[in-house]
C-alpha cells in the first residue's frame, strides 16, 4: 500500500526531528532563557532513558547470557515510568546545581562536562544496575498491543512525539511570557540588576536547570520507547553538541526558532542518509564525517555571523495578562497557568493517539491486534470526541478566547466522568496507563477553571473577586 | 590543654606561611607512600604511569592555559590540536602510508602544521569574537567537530600505531617496577625541555613578558604600547606548538586515531582548572596533579571492585581525576596557583577556614 510506505518513510525522518526538538527545546531553557551553558545535556537524556527503561521493564535476569538490569519486581506503566523518569532527571539536574551553578559559564561547562562522562562511565559499567554495554532492551511503546507494530506504530508514535512537541512548545511560548519566564531572561542579561531588583537569581536559575533537565530526561524515556533498546554510548558529548547547534541554529530564546533549526538540521542529515545508496564507494563511507563538518561549519558560521540564528528571539513579548484582561478573566496564580498548558498539551498528545488507536482498532485490517482489553471501540470514540473537545477548549481558555468561558467547564466535567467510566473498565496496561493519562489532564483543566473562577465552586482557597490580588485593605 | 593548642595553631600557622603548591606537593608524595604501603607495588608502578602520562599532559595543559589568560575562554579545540600534531608527524613518520622520514622531522613537522593551524584559527574566528568569551567557547566545539571529522575524512577512523619501535621494559633493580625508555624515558624529557624553554622565555624575553602583560590587563598592556596582536597571535603558536608535541607524545604512548585528543581534552581542563586558569606554572603543577591521581584512583577503583562495591573497577579512571576537578571548581575556583578575580567567579561553597583566616583577620 502506499500510505504504508509513506507513514513508515515520513516517521523516519519526523520522530528523529521532533524527538530533538524537544531536546532542544529543553536546552533551550536552560541556555537561550537563562544563559546556563549546560554541557551535560547527553547524561540527563541518558538518565531518563534509562530510568524510563528500567522502570517499564521491571526486573530482567537472563543468567546464561549474564543479561541482566535491575528493576521494580513489577513493571510499572508507561505514563508512570516517563513521570518516574523526568522526575528523577529533574531531581538530579538541581542536586548538581545547587553547587556547580555559582560557577562562571565556562567553569559550569566543564563541570557539567565532567560530570556527565561520570554518569556514563556508571551507565556504561555498573552491569546489575543498567545492563551496561549488553544493552537495555524490551522498552515497549505507547499503545502497544492496541496498535500493531509496523507502519501503525510508527505513525503513532509520530502523532504522539508531535502532540508532545507541540505542547512544550505551548508551554515554552507562555513560559517566556510569564514573570518567571521574564524574570529568567532578567538573570540571564544582567544577574546584579536582577538581584538588585528583588529576584532570587539563585532560586531562578535552579529552577530553569532542573525543569530544563526534567524535560532532557522526557526526551531520554521518548528515545528509549521509539527505539526499544538503549546503549550507554548513545549519550555521548556528540548528543550535546547537536543540541547546542541546533539551538543556536534556530535562534537561542526563541522556542519556535527552536524547533525550525531542529527540522531543517535533521532534514540535512536525512538527505544526507538518503543519498547515501547513490553515491560511489569511497565517499559514501565517509558521508557521515562531511555531515559533520558542515555542522562544524555551519556553527563557527552562525556564531560569527548570524549570533542570533534563523529566527532571533523577539524584542518585545506582551505579557500574558493582557491575554486573560481581553478574557475579563482574573488570571490565577502562574503555577496553575502552567498547570493548564501542561494540560492542554496532554490532551493534545492524547487526541492524535486515540485517533489512529481507534481507526486501526475499527479497521481489524491486519487480523486482531494482541488486544487484552475489553474497550468497546465506541467507548473509546466517545472518549477520543472528549478529548479532542477538551484539549480545543483548554487550548482556547489558555490563548483567550470568550465563548470557551461557558462551554469549557462542562466539557472538562463530561471529560473526567468518561475517563473515570473508563478507568472502572476491567482493561489491560497500556489501555489503563493511556486512560490515566487522559484523566490526570481532565482533571486538570477542571482545576484550572476552578482556580480562574470560571466554574464555582465553593472551595476554601476561591476568595472572592475584590481581593483577588493586590487588593489591599 | 593551652599549649597544646597553641602549639597546634603554631603548626597551622607554620603551614600556612608555606606557599600553596609545595602543601598540594606534599600531599601528593604523601598519597603515593600511602598507597605504596597499603596496595604494594601496583600503586609504584600505576604513579610512575602517573607521573608520564602527566608530564603529556603538562605540555598540553601549559599551552591551554597560556590562550585561556589571554583570549579568557576555554578551547574545546585544544585536545583535537593535539590529534592533528599526532597525524602531522605520522604522516611525515610512516613508511607506506606516508613520506617515510625520520621521527625528529615528524615532530617539527607537527609543531609547525599545529602552530600555523592555531594562528589562521586565531586570524580567522576567535579575533572576530574578541569580548564574547561563550560565543567563542561555542565557536571553539565548532572547531573541534570540524577538525575530528577532516582527520576522520581523510585517513578514515581506524586505530593506527605509531611507525616508531618502542623497546621492552626494562625493570628497575628488584623492585618489580618497570619503565619505558622512549615511552617513559623520552616523553619526561622531552616534557622537562619544553617546559624549561617556556619558563625562560616567559621569564627573560621581551615576547614572554609582553604575554604576562597581555595576561594580566589586555587593556593596560595596549595602552602601554605592546602589539597586542601580534603577542596573541605568538600565544597561539606556542600553544598550539606544545599541543603538537603534546599529540605526538601521546600518539607513540598510545596510538593514533581521530579522537585522541579529544580523549584527553577533559584530563587537560582538569589540569588547567585544579592548577588555576592562566598561570601555566599551575596548569604544569596541575598535569602532573591529573597524572598521579587517573592512574592512582585506577588501582583504588580495582580494589574497590575487587570489594565488591563496584562493578566497573579501573573503569573508571577517569572519573578520580575528575572528582578531584569537580571538588576544586566547588572550593577553589581560582586553583591552586591562580589569583581569585572580582566578578561572578565565587567560590561555589563556603568552607570553615582553619588558622589562615584567623591569622588574617588579626593583622
Amino acid at each position: 500500500m502506499v500510505y504504508e510506505y509513506v507513514v513508515l518513510q515520513l516517521s523516519t525522518f519526523v520522530v528523529p526531528a521532533t524527538l530533538l526538538a524537544i531536546l532542544a527545546l529543553a536546552l533551550n531553557l536552560q541556555w537561550g532563557q537563562t544563559g546556563l551553558f549546560n554541557a551535560g545535556v547527553a547524561a540527563f537524556a541518558g538518565v531518563g532513558a534509562y530510568v524510563f527503561g528500567m522502570l517499564v521493564t521491571g526486573s530482567f535476569a537472563i543468567p546464561d547470557l549474564y543479561w541482566s538490569h535491575w528493576g521494580p519486581s513489577e513493571p510499572w506503566g508507561i505514563v508512570a515510568a516517563a513521570f518516574g523518569a523526568m522526575v528523577f532527571a529533574g531531581v538530579l539536574g538541581a542536586i548538581i546545581a545547587v553547587p556547580t551553578l555559582r560557577l562562571r559559564a565556562d567553569y559550569l561547562a566543564i563541570a557539567t562536562l565532567a560530570l556527565a562522562e561520570i554518569v556514563r562511565l556508571i551507565l556504561k559499567n555498573e552491569r546489575a544496575l543498567t545492563g551496561g554495554d549488553q544493552t537495555l532492551a524490551f522498552i515497549p511503546r505507547p499503545l502497544d498491543g492496541l496498535v500493531p507494530r509496523g507502519w501503525a506504530a510508527d505513525g503513532v508514535f509520530m502523532l504522539f512525539a508531535v502532540g508532545l512537541m507541540l505542547g512544550l512548545l505551548l508551554l515554552m511560548e507562555f513560559l517566556t511570557r510569564s514573570p518567571w519566564g521574564r524574570a529568567l531572561k532578567a538573570v540571564r542579561e544582567d544577574e546584579e540588576a536582577a538581584t538588585a531588583l528583588g529576584k532570587n537569581a539563585f532560586i531562578l536559575k535552579i529552577g530553569a536547570f532542573s525543569m530544563g533537565c526534567a524535560f532532557m530526561g522526557m526526551y531520554g524515556a521518548l528515545l528509549a520507547s521509539f527505539q526499544g533498546v538503549i546503549v550507554p554510548d548513545q549519550f555521548a558529548p556528540f548528543t550535546t553538541f547537536i543540541a547546542y547547534v541546533v539551538v543556536i541554529l534556530g535562534g537561542s530564546g526563541n522556542p519556535r526558532g527552536v524547533i525550525l533549526g531542529a527540522y531543517v538540521f535533521s532534514l540535512f542529515g536525512w538527505t544526507t542518509q538518503q543519498l547515501r545508496a547513490y553515491l560511489p564507494e569511497g565517499f559514501a563511507l565517509r558521508i557521515d564525517f562531511v555531515n559533520q563538518i558542515v555542522i562544524g561549519v555551519l556553527l563557527v558560521v552562525v556564531i560569527l555571523w548570524r549570533p542570533d540564528g534563523i529566527m532571533p528571539e523577539p524584542r518585545f513579548v506582551p505579557r500574558t495578562a493582557s491575554a486573560w484582561r481581553r478574557l475579563r478573566l482574573r488570571p490565577p496564580p502562574i503555577p496553575f497557568q502552567w498547570f493548564g498548558l501542561a494540560v492542554a498539551w496532554f490532551a493534545f498528545s492524547g487526541v492524535g493517539a486515540t485517533l489512529l488507536a481507534v481507526g486501526i482498532h475499527s479497521r481489524a485490517a491486519f487480523g486482531t491486534p494482541a488486544l487484552g482489553t475489553q474497550v468497546h471501540p465506541a467507548v473509546l470514540g466517545i472518549a477520543f470526541v472528549v478529548a479532542l473537545v477538551a484539549a480545543v477548549t483548554a487550548l482556547g481558555f489558555t490563548l483567550g478566547h470568550g465563548w470557551v468561558r461557558r462551554i469549557g467547564p462542562a466539557v472538562a466535567l463530561v471529560d473526567v466522568a468518561v475517563m473515570l467510566v473508563l478507568l472502572l473498565q476491567p482493561s489491560d496496561r497500556t489501555v489503563s496507563d493511556f486512560v490515566l493519562l487522559r484523566l490526570f489532564a481532565a482533571l486538570g483543566v477542571l482545576y484550572v477553571f476552578v482556580r480562574a473562577g470560571v466554574l464555582r465552586v465553593p472551595v476554601p482557597w476561591a476568595r472572592a473577586r475584590g481581593s483577588a490580588r493586590g487588593g489591599g485593605p | 590543654m593551652e599549649g597544646l593548642s597553641n602549639a597546634f595553631s603554631r603548626a597551622a600557622s607554620a603551614i600556612d606561611r608555606l606557599p600553596l603548591w609545595s602543601v598540594v606537593v606534599l600531599y601528593l608524595l604523601a598519597a603515593v607512600a600511602w598507597m605504596g604501603v597499603a596496595f604494594g607495588s601496583i600503586a609504584l608502578q600505576a604513579a610512575i604511569q602517573g607521573l608520564v602520562v602527566g608530564s603529556i599532559y603538562v605540555l598540553g595543559a601549559a599551552g591551554l592555559s597560556l590562550t585561556y589568560g589571554i583570549r579568557r575562554f576555554a578551547n574545546f579545540a585544544h585536545g583535537d590540536y593535539m590529534t592533528v600534531g599526532a597525524y602531522a608527524a605520522f604522516f611525515i613518520v610512516h613508511p607506506t602510508e606516508g613520506l617515510g622520514q625520520h621521527v625528529f622531522l615528524g615532530v617539527v613537522a607537527a609543531v609547525l602544521t599545529v602552530a600555523v593551524i592555531a594562528m589562521l584559527l586565531e586570524i580567522g574566528v576567535f579575533r572576530r569574537l574578541e569580548g564574547r568569551p561563550t560565543a567563542a567557547l561555542i565557536a571553539s566545539v565548532g572547531i573541534a567537530l570540524v577538525i575530528q571529522n577532516v582527520i576522520s575524512a581523510i585517513f578514515l577512523p581506524d586505530v593506527r600505531t605509531f611507525p616508531v619501535a618502542v623497546p621492552p621494559d626494562f625493570a628497575i633493580g628488584d623492585t618489580g617496577l618497570t619503565f619505558n625508555a622512549v615511552e617513559g624515558g623520552v616523553t619526561l624529557g622531552v616534557s622537562v625541555f619544553f617546559i624549561a624553554f617556556l619558563h625562560l622565555m616567559l621569564k627573560y624575553t621581551t615576547l614572554g613578558k609582553a604575554m604576562r602583560a597581555c595576561a594580566d590587563d589586555l587593556d593596560l598592556a595596549r595602552t602601554s604600547g605592546i602589539n597586542t596582536r601580534n603577542v596573541i597571535l605568538w600565544t597561539w603558536a606556542i600553544a598550539g606548538a606544545f599541543a603538537g608535541v603534546a599529540g605526538v607524545l601521546l600518539a607513540i604512548s598510545v596510538n593514533v586515531f581521530p579522537l585522541l585528543g579529544f580523549f584527553v581534552l577533559l584530563f587537560i581542563f582538569a589540569a588547567v582548572i585544579i592548577g588555576g586558569i592562566g598561570s601555566p606554572y599551575g596548569a604544569m603543577l596541575g598535569g602532573l596533579i591529573v597524572g598521579f591521581v587517573q592512574k592512582l584512583s585506577n588501582v583504588l577503583f580495582g580494589e574497590l571492585q575487587q570489594a565488591g562495591i563496584l562493578e566497573g573497577g579501573s573503569a573508571y579512571e577517569p572519573a578520580g581525576a575528575f572528582l578531584i576537578m569537580i571538588v576544586v571548581l566547588l572550593l577553589k575556583p581560582e586553583g591552586i596557583m591562580g589569583t581569585p578575580r572580582p566578578g561572578p567567579a565565587r567560590r561555589a561553597l563556603r568552607l570553615p577556614t582553619w588558622g589562615r583566616g584567623g591569622a588574617r583577620r588579626g593583622v
